[in-house]
C-alpha cells in the first residue's frame, strides 16, 4: 500500500498517542510496585526505579488478605467464562440454525439485558437472592456475571457461525453427522476465534465486575479482587507500595488469559474450505 | 448402481414455485446432466435430490424406494459442492473419512478405505495435509473421494469444476468421465457450462425457469431440439434465429420467404406438417450450417462486421453486440476481414423451423 509521507506521519502520531496513553499507567503501576516507599512517594517522580525491592509483593501475599481475594476471582472469573461459553455456544447455534416459533423476536429480546444499568437490577436481585439463600455466597456472582455476558455472546457467535460457509455444514448432513455433532466436530473448531474472544470477554467483565461483588458478598473471606483490595487502600492512609503490588498482581491473570486463549485468534481458519 | 426416479416435483419458496413438476428416470449407471441458465432451478432439483431441500409436492425414488422425506445421509447419495466446502480444520484422510465413521465404520476398516480411495485419485502423498495446503485441482479431487469413498447409489455434482481454471477444467472433466466409466454409478451433473453438458452426458434435461424444457442425449438435443430454447441453449455460439414468412407448401415442405437472408423462397421440411399453415415462422439456423461454397442453391450474402479468429475456424458477425446478430463459422476463409461481404450457403435440410410461441414445427 502506498501512503503519502504526511499521513504516515499522522498515522504513528496518532498509534504513538494511544500506546501512551494504554502503556503508561501500566508502566507506572509496575515499575512503582518495586520501588522503594521513598522513591515511590518522592517529590521528584522517577519514570525509572531508581531502587529495587520485592517487600510490597511479600507484604502483600503475606500480612494481607490478598491470596484470598485472589482464589475467589480466579474462581469467580473462571467459573462466568466456563459456564457463559457451555451456554452461549448451544444457544448462538440454536438461534443461527434450528427453526422455532419466534425465533428472531426471543433473538432480539436478550439484547434487552443490556437495557438497563444495573445498578437497577440490583435491589431486585438482593432480594430474589436472600429468597434462594445466595447472598454472600460466590455462585451468586457467578449467575450475575453470566447472565450479563450471555446476551453479547449468544449475539457475537450467532455471527461468527453465520460466517462459516453453508456448503460445509450441508456437507456434513449429506456425510450423515447429527446437529450436535456437526456443531461439536465441524462448528466449534471453524469459530475457534469467535470463541477465544467470548471467553476473553466474559473473563474480563467477570473479572472486574465490582458493583455486584460489593453488595451481594457481605463477608471479607468471600471478597473478590477488586472490592477486597478497595479496601487494602484503607481508610486513612493509603499503602501505595502494596496497592502498585496488587495491581500488578491483579493483571497477570487477564495477560495470562489473553496468551494461552488468543492462540485461537488465528486468522484464515476456513482457508481451503471452500474455492 | 441405481436407479434415480423423480415424478412431478415441486418445490415453493413462500408464493414463488421454483420447480414446476418435474419427472424424469435416471437408469442405473447413466450420467445425467441438469443444464439452463441460472435460475432455472437446476441446482435446487439437484439440492431436492439430496434432500437439502424439503420436496413441496412428488416423489423421489432410488432403487425402486420412496426416499422423498429420507434424512439426506440414508438416501445412499453423495454430493460434491461447487465450492468443494471441505472440512478445513481436518486432514484429507479426515475429510474423506468423516462419512464412514458418522455410518459407524470401524477405524482400521475406515482408513484402509480411505487409503484405497485416495490411490485412485491420486492423492496418497496428502492425506496427512490440510485442504488450504492443497491446490484448486487437488480439492476438488479431495471433494470427489470423499463422495466415492461412501459407495453410494448416485453420486450428485452441483457445477463442480466452475471454479477452475480453464485448462485445470479440461482435465478435470476427463476425470470425471474415466470416473463415471470405472465405478459405472449414476450421476446426476450440474452445469451451466454446455460444453461439460456435451462431453459428459448420456441424457441432457434442460431447463428453464422451473420446468423441464427437453430430456435427451446430446446429439438428439443438438440435431432435434423440441423447441426455440432448448435450440438456442445447445451449441456454440448459438443458433441463429430470424423471422420469415410461410408462403405455402411445396410437398412435404413449407416455402418461406426470408428477407434477412435474401431468400424469397427457402424451402424447408418441418419435424411434421402442421394441420393449417402458419403465417410466420422463425427459422433456426446453426453457425456451423453455413457453407463457404457458395454454389448451393440457397445463396446468402452476409456483411461481416466483425470476425474472430480461432485458428481452426472464424466466426463471422453481421451486427456483434446485436441480439439479431447473425453468426456463421467460417472453415477456411480465414483471410475474411470486417467490412467485406462473404457469399456462402446454406441446406435447407439444416434449417429448423419455430412458430411463434417458440415450439418446434
Amino acid at each position: 500500500m502506498n501512503r503519502s509521507l504526511p499521513l504516515n506521519v499522522a498515522l504513528v502520531a496518532c498509534l504513538a498517542f494511544f500506546i501512551v496513553l494504554i502503556g503508561l499507567p501500566f508502566w507506572w503501576v509496575v515499575s512503582g510496585s518495586i520501588k522503594v516507599p521513598q522513591e515511590i512517594i518522592a517529590r521528584t517522580p522517577t519514570m525509572f526505579p531508581q531502587s529495587f525491592t520485592l517487600q510490597h509483593y511479600q507484604k502483600l501475599f503475606e500480612a494481607s488478605d490478598y491470596p484470598v481475594y485472589l482464589v475467589n476471582s480466579l474462581l469467580v472469573a473462571g467459573s462466568s467464562t466456563l459456564l457463559t461459553l457451555v451456554l452461549a455456544i448451544p444457544a448462538a447455534y440454536a438461534f443461527f440454525r434450528l427453526e422455532f416459533p419466534a425465533r428472531g423476536v426471543l433473538y432480539r429480546t436478550i439484547l434487552l439485558a443490556y437495557a438497563f444499568p444495573s445498578i437497577v437490577v440490583l435491589i431486585p436481585l438482593f432480594g430474589l437472592f436472600a429468597k434462594v439463600g445466595l447472598i454472600d455466597r460466590l455462585p451468586a456472582l457467578v449467575a450475575v456475571n453470566v447472565a450479563f455476558a450471555l446476551p453479547f455472546s449468544i449475539w457475537m457467535l450467532r455471527s461468527f457461525l453465520a460466517g462459516v460457509p453453508k456448503e460445509i455444514e450441508e456437507a456434513a448432513v449429506m456425510d450423515g453427522a447429527p446437529t450436535l455433532t456437526i456443531l461439536r466436530r465441524v462448528m466449534i473448531p471453524l469459530i475457534a476465534p469467535g470463541i477465544a474472544s467470548v471467553g476473553i470477554y466474559a473473563f474480563v467483565t467477570a473479572w472486574t465486575e465490582y458493583v455486584f461483588a460489593s453488595v451481594l458478598i457481605l463477608s471479607d473471606a468471600r471478597r473478590t479482587l477488586p472490592v477486597g483490595f478497595s479496601g487494602i487502600i484503607g481508610q486513612y492512609q493509603i499503602d501505595w507500595g502494596l496497592l502498585l503490588a496488587g495491581a500488578t498482581v491483579a493483571i497477570v491473570p487477564v495477560i495470562a488469559i489473553f496468551a494461552l486463549i488468543g492462540r485461537g485468534f488465528v486468522s484464515g481458519l476456513t482457508e481451503g474450505a471452500v474455492k | 448402481m441405481a436407479e434415480l426416479v423423480l415424478t412431478d416435483l415441486h418445490k415453493k419458496f413462500g408464493a414463488t414455485e421454483v420447480i414446476r413438476g418435474a419427472s424424469l428416470t435416471a437408469e442405473s449407471g447413466e450420467f445425467v446432466v441438469f443444464v439452463g441458465p441460472s435460475g432455472c432451478g437446476k441446482s435446487t432439483l439437484l439440492r431436492m435430490i439430496a434432500g437439502l431441500e424439503k420436496t413441496s409436492s412428488g416423489t423421489i425414488s432410488i432403487d425402486g424406494r420412496d426416499v422423498t422425506d429420507t434424512d439426506p445421509a440414508k438416501r445412499g447419495i453423495a454430493m460434491v459442492f461447487q465450492t468443494y466446502a471441505l472440512y478445513p480444520h481436518m486432514s484429507v484422510a479426515e475429510n474423506m473419512g468423516f462419512g464412514l465413521e458418522m455410518a459407524g465404520m470401524a477405524k482400521a476398516e475406515r482408513e484402509e478405505k480411505v487409503r484405497q480411495t485416495a490411490a485412485t485419485l491420486h492423492l496418497t502423498d496428502y492425506l496427512d495435509r490440510k485442504p488450504r495446503q492443497l491446490s484448486g485441482g487437488q480439492r476438488q479431487r479431495v471433494a470427489i473421494g470423499r463422495a466415492i469413498v461412501r459407495d453410494p447409489k448416485v453420486f450428485l455434482f452441483d457445477e463442480p469444476l466452475s471454479n477452475l481454471d480453464a485448462e485445470l477444467r479440461v482435465k478435470m472433466r476427463l476425470e470425471i468421465a474415466k470416473l463415471h466409466k470405472d465405478l459405472r454409478a449414476t450421476m446426476i451433473y450440474v452445469t451451466h457450462d454446455q460444453v461439460e453438458a456435451m462431453t459428459l452426458a448420456d441424457k441432457i434435461v434442460v431447463l428453464r425457469a422451473g420446468l423441464i424444457e427437453q430430456i435427451g442425449s446430446p446429439l438428439t438435443l443438438y440435431s432435434d431440439p423440441d423447441n426455440r430454447f432448448v435450440a438456442g441453449f445447445i451449441g456454440s455460439p448459438r443458433m441463429n434465429f430470424v423471422e420469415a414468412a410461410v408462403k405455402g407448401r411445396d410437398g412435404d415442405a413449407l416455402v418461406l420467404d426470408v428477407p434477412q437472408l435474401g431468400l424469397p423462397a427457402l424451402p424447408v421440411r418441418p419435424r411434421a406438417m402442421p394441420e393449417a399453415l402458419p403465417r410466420t415462422a422463425t427459422l433456426g439456423i446453426r453457425p456451423e450450417s453455413f457453407s463457404e461454397n457458395a454454389d448451393g442453391p440457397y445463396r446468402v450474402t452476409l456483411p461481416c462486421t466483425a470476425i474472430e479468429h480461432l485458428g481452426s475456424v472464424s466466426y463471422l458477425y453481421t451486427a456483434p453486440g446485436d441480439d439479431a446478430t447473425l453468426i456463421a463459422e467460417l472453415k477456411r476463409s480465414a483471410n475474411v476481414e470486417s467490412g467485406e461481404q462473404v457469399d456462402m450457403s446454406i441446406d435447407p435440410s439444416d434449417c429448423f423451423l419455430f412458430d411463434t410461441d417458440g415450439h418446434r414445427i
